[in-house]
């Protein structure tokens, strides 16, 4: 009677196991035939030669030594990792004030305040980033402004370079930044800061001294999001930047589909990849070191 | 117990001008589409809607819009379909190494810049002759769009108390008819909320729509994007602002819901 | 023990020879469930007759909801059978025998009203729509909860949503009605309020009740008969006056109520039981026992000022503390072996028995006694 019962409670939680099985199936499938194989058959590629448009079979290492030793592409890389620390930077400095008003803020108006940081996000890229072109082009809302004023001779210099990718890529990415560090502060105990002030601190001083290295966790998974989107960012430097200036994203698409370069484009994707996957495993041991204050 | 008044009034200053920093270039969009000139100036001269008028007769617009909103469309009821059991089985999940890898994988396209994905997609279908199609599209954002979905579903499913399901199924009710019942509509807020930004995400999903299509599949913002790097004039601020407001919209429907603070993180 | 003391003065569902037969209801037989290498139930048998209140009582981790989700079904046995309605339903799930169940929390659908909530079972079943509300209508008045059919789980009290899970579970006529520790999420007003509510519903639904609870109060006040639980094993199961007055062990004496345990000697030839240090008191005792462990229950101690009573038989000892509870007031009595004896009486702190006073103690009935190693 007892192995009757046992077989029946293993044929049981056997029949769970197999069908946990199955149901994750189609999703492993979509993922990894979408995705991972996408990307190996990309790497592989990368270790190929090209000639007129055809792949040639045969392994190299040409295509990487190209990009990390030429001139050229290190210029391109130095540029892009160089654009996307600054707008990690700009986006951190602008998100405190705003991350700061909404922890602070009651119930009822937090509501608000997240739905305008959140709201742009959910706003077509292209036409953010159309907007900014309005705003700084040659003839666009600042130099026309400045110019009716009286202040400006000559129009100023303001997309088409890197500081209108800066401009246009904090803009961007800013909402992300607020949302991180919004997250930290609400989760920092009240009276931290009130026992600060109390010990007789001043607001700056509390905020530095108190606010700041609780927030880091927050700060710190913000800049990785924003880093990492901007290394990989498209549309921004393509819209705001055009062909003049030097980016990753932008010499990828103009090796794959203009140069039909298809294996030194994904040489270059490969680098970039691996840089973004490098940033997102730091994280983990950069927070780790504000983890034991929480 | 903010901090001083003098610090307090400075944080709000500071923060108006972030506000008006994001919420700017949306707004001159706005402005644009209703001038009556075809260049932008500053002060607005005049106002007009001829630039919508303009819009809606080039023609160029309606094709790509019908197709990214049919996309959008069935990308999240794909991903939707393959969200709801996958999300299940993982609960059922005992060891949690085995979970965290899997959430991770699903999770990955996240990770991976749209860039690359576009790239790799790109060789992929080169290979299946499958490039400029429907299909590949389909692909690419169904693909994109899933994460999103499964997260939210996740959370809904984990939510789920196991006291339902028990309960259930002692007043009599077959496992069918219980998913039925307790299951499927404890997962419909995060179905929902899933949904509508994948919606979002996929309607505005470029760059894997230029890699993968060249001339004849055309999504909206790729069709915005070539209409400015011919042409620049109001037509462009005029479907842009009818896009700005249905983001808009959007987002409002989001709120709801309560969601808006998921938007802003990858990976959990 | 103002609860039991009510208890045993309703004169209880049995007398001193045991219940009268009944048929027997759910039968579990040499259960036996292993979690890895801990063992939840070890080889269990239970009979639970019919119309009764049976309470599984025990501390966390002592297998008493094991044993409820295994008779539910929603545990498989590593070995053993269990019986319904002489049925053996051991390879049957939950759905298929006839139960039903309130959990801790959570009991109710959340997206249905009261109404729809309550009437679930019967839908599954099958029934009309008109036999559905009128079912469902007499549930909500057995529960006293009729003006809340249309409002849904989130809108209720902690208190509403037990009693409408109740309601659910009883609309099906179910053979045996389990709850799962149901008043554990509540506050201890609201608890004893819902205790005399079940009570009352129980014996107005005549259903076979199958109660888990950690709290001994609860346990003893509620059933009809207790069975106290450790470590996968049923240790004692009789009414709650006999848990009380006859513990079989020391575990037993020790979980239910107040107790003094105290190390003695048994002089047969003599009748008294020797407390060394403090004293000896006239006992009748099974002649076999001479070391012992005797339990002593409080109310059963009568004090004594000491000068009054030098010499004679007793305990010698001196009050501690004494600690007035509302009705009753407790005494500590230090005896010289270093053993802390705990006297209850009625009323206010008597006037000769003051913190610091030497005393006698004596037992106003026999205690309970078992071998000490």
């Amino acid at each position: 009677m007892s192995a009757t019962a046992s077989r029946t409670a293993v044929r049981a939680s056997a029949r769970r196991g197999t069908a946990a099985v199955w149901l994750l199936l189609p999703a492993i499938v979509l993922v990894v035939a979408l995705l991972l194989v996408p990307v190996f058959d990309m790497v592989v590629i990368s270790f190929r030669r090209e000639s007129f448009g055809q792949i040639l079979p045969g392994f190299t290492l040409e295509n990487y030594r190209s990009i990390l030793q030429g001139a050229a592409y290190a210029e391109i890389l130095l540029k892009t990792f160089g654009a996307a620390a600054v707008v990690t930077a700009a986006c951190v400095v602008l998100a405190f004030p705003v991350a700061s008003l909404i922890a602070g803020a009651p119930p009822r108006l937090r509501g608000l305040l997240y739905f305008l940081v959140a709201a742009p996000l959910l706003v077509n890229t292209v036409v953010r980033t159309y907007g900014w072109l309005l705003i700084l082009g040659r003839k666009g809302l600042i130099n026309e402004t400045l110019s009716w004023l009286g202040v400006l001779q000559e129009p100023l210099a303001l997309s088409g370079n890197y500081i209108g990718l800066i401009v246009g890529g904090t803009q961007v990415f800013l909402p992300f930044m607020i949302l991180s560090i919004t997250t930290s502060l609400v989760a920092i105990d009240r009276r931290l800061q009130e026992s600060s002030a109390i010990l007789g601190a001043g607001s700056v001083r509390t905020f530095l001294d108190v606010t700041l290295p609780l927030a880091m966790p927050g700060v710190i998974a913000g800049s990785v999001l924003v880093f990492s989107l901007m290394l990989g960012a498209f549309v921004t430097p393509l819209i705001l930047g055009g062909t003049a200036i030097k980016y990753v994203s932008v010499a990828v698409y103009t090796d794959a589909l203009v140069l039909f370069n298809l294996p030194r484009a994904t040489a270059l994707s490969v680098v970039l990849l691996v840089a973004v996957l490098l940033v997102y495993a730091i994280q983990k041991r950069l927070i780790r070191r504000y983890e034991a204050f929480a | 117990m903010n901090g001083s008044r003098p610090f307090r009034v400075a944080r709000v200053l500071a923060a108006a001008l972030v506000y008006g920093f994001l919420l700017g270039p949306m707004l001159v969009v706005a402005l644009f589409s209703f001038s009556d000139k075809s260049f932008f100036t500053f002060p607005p001269s005049g106002f007009s809607l001829r630039w919508y008028r303009a819009a809606w007769e080039s023609g160029l617009f309606l094709d790509p819009a019908v197709r990214s909103l049919a996309l959008a469309a069935l990308s999240t009821l794909i991903a939707a379909a393959f969200s709801i059991p996958a999300a299940l089985a993982l609960r059922r999940t005992r060891s949690p190494r085995l979970r965290a890898i899997v959430e991770f994988l699903f999770l990955s396209p996240l990770i991976v810049p749209a860039l690359i994905v576009g790239i790799a997609l790109l060789y992929a279908f080169n290979r299946l002759g499958m490039v400029d199609t429907f299909a590949a599209l389909l692909a690419g954002h169904t693909l994109i769009v899933f994460p999103f979905v499964f997260r939210a579903v996740l959370t809904s499913v984990m939510a789920l108390r196991q006291e339902w399901i028990d309960a259930a199924e002692i007043l009599g009710a077959p496992p069918l008819r219980s998913f039925r019942d307790v299951v499927l509509p404890a997962l419909v807020p995060g179905l929902v909320s899933g949904a509508i930004f994948a919606f979002i995400v996929s309607l505005d999903q470029f760059t894997v729509s230029l890699f993968v299509t060249q001339s004849e599949q055309i999504v909206l913002p790729v069709a915005i994007y070539r209409y400015l790097y011919d042409v620049n004039d109001p037509v462009v601020a005029a479907v842009s602002t009818v896009l700005v407001v249905f983001g808009l919209l959007v987002a409002v429907a989001i709120d709801r819901f309560g969601w808006l603070r998921h938007l802003g993180g990858t990976g959990g | 023990m103002n609860l039991l003391l009510e208890r045993a003065s309703q004169g209880g569902a049995v007398d001193a020879a045991g219940a009268p037969a009944r048929g027997i209801k759910v039968s579990a037989r040499g259960i036996v469930k292993r979690f890895g290498s801990t063992v939840a139930a070890d080889s269990i048998d239970l009979d639970i007759r019919e119309g009764e209140f049976l309470t599984l009582l025990g501390e966390s981790g002592c297998g008493k909801t094991t044993l409820m989700r295994i008779i539910a079904g929603l545990e498989h046995v590593d070995s053993g059978r269990v019986y319904i309605d002489g049925r053996d339903v051991t390879d049957l799930p939950p759905r298929q025998r006839n139960l039903g169940m309130v959990f801790q929390q959570y009991s109710l659908f959340p997206h249905m009203t009261v109404a729809e909530n309550v009437g679930y079972g019967l839908r599954v079943k099958g029934l009309s729509r008109r036999e559905i509300d009128e079912t469902v209508q007499r549930m909500l008045e057995l529960v006293h909860l009729p003006e809340l059919r249309d409002r849904r789980p989130s809108q209720l009290s902690g208190g509403q949503q037990q009693r409408i899970a109740l309601a659910r579970a009883l609309a099906t006529r179910p053979s045996l009605l389990m709850l799962d520790e149901p008043l554990g999420a509540l506050d201890l007003k609201l608890r004893r309020q819902l205790q005399a509510e079940l009570k009352r519903i129980h014996r107005e639904s005549g259903t076979t009740f199958l109660f888990v609870t950690h709290d001994q109060e609860e346990a003893l006040f509620l059933s009809d008969r207790v069975a106290v639980m450790r470590a996968g094993r049923i240790e004692q199961l009789d009414d709650p006056v006999r848990i009380y007055r006859n513990p079989v062990n020391e575990f037993v004496a020790d979980f239910v109520g107040d107790v003094t345990l105290l190390a003695a000697e048994h002089d047969a030839g003599a009748g008294v039981v020797v407390v060394a240090g403090a004293g000896r008191l006239p006992m009748r005792l099974d002649p076999a026992l001479r070391r012992i462990t005797l339990v002593v229950r409080p109310e059963n101690v009568v004090l004594a000022p000491k000068d009054a009573n030098d010499g004679a038989a007793g305990l010698h000892g001196r009050v501690e503390d004494v600690a007035y509870q509302a009705g009753t007031t407790l005494y500590s009595v230090r005896l010289p072996g270093g053993e802390s004896l705990k006297a209850r009486r009625l009323g206010m702190p008597a006037a000769d028995l003051p913190q610091g006073a030497e005393v006698v103690a004596r037992l106003a009935d026999d205690a309970v006694a078992f071998p000490r190693a």
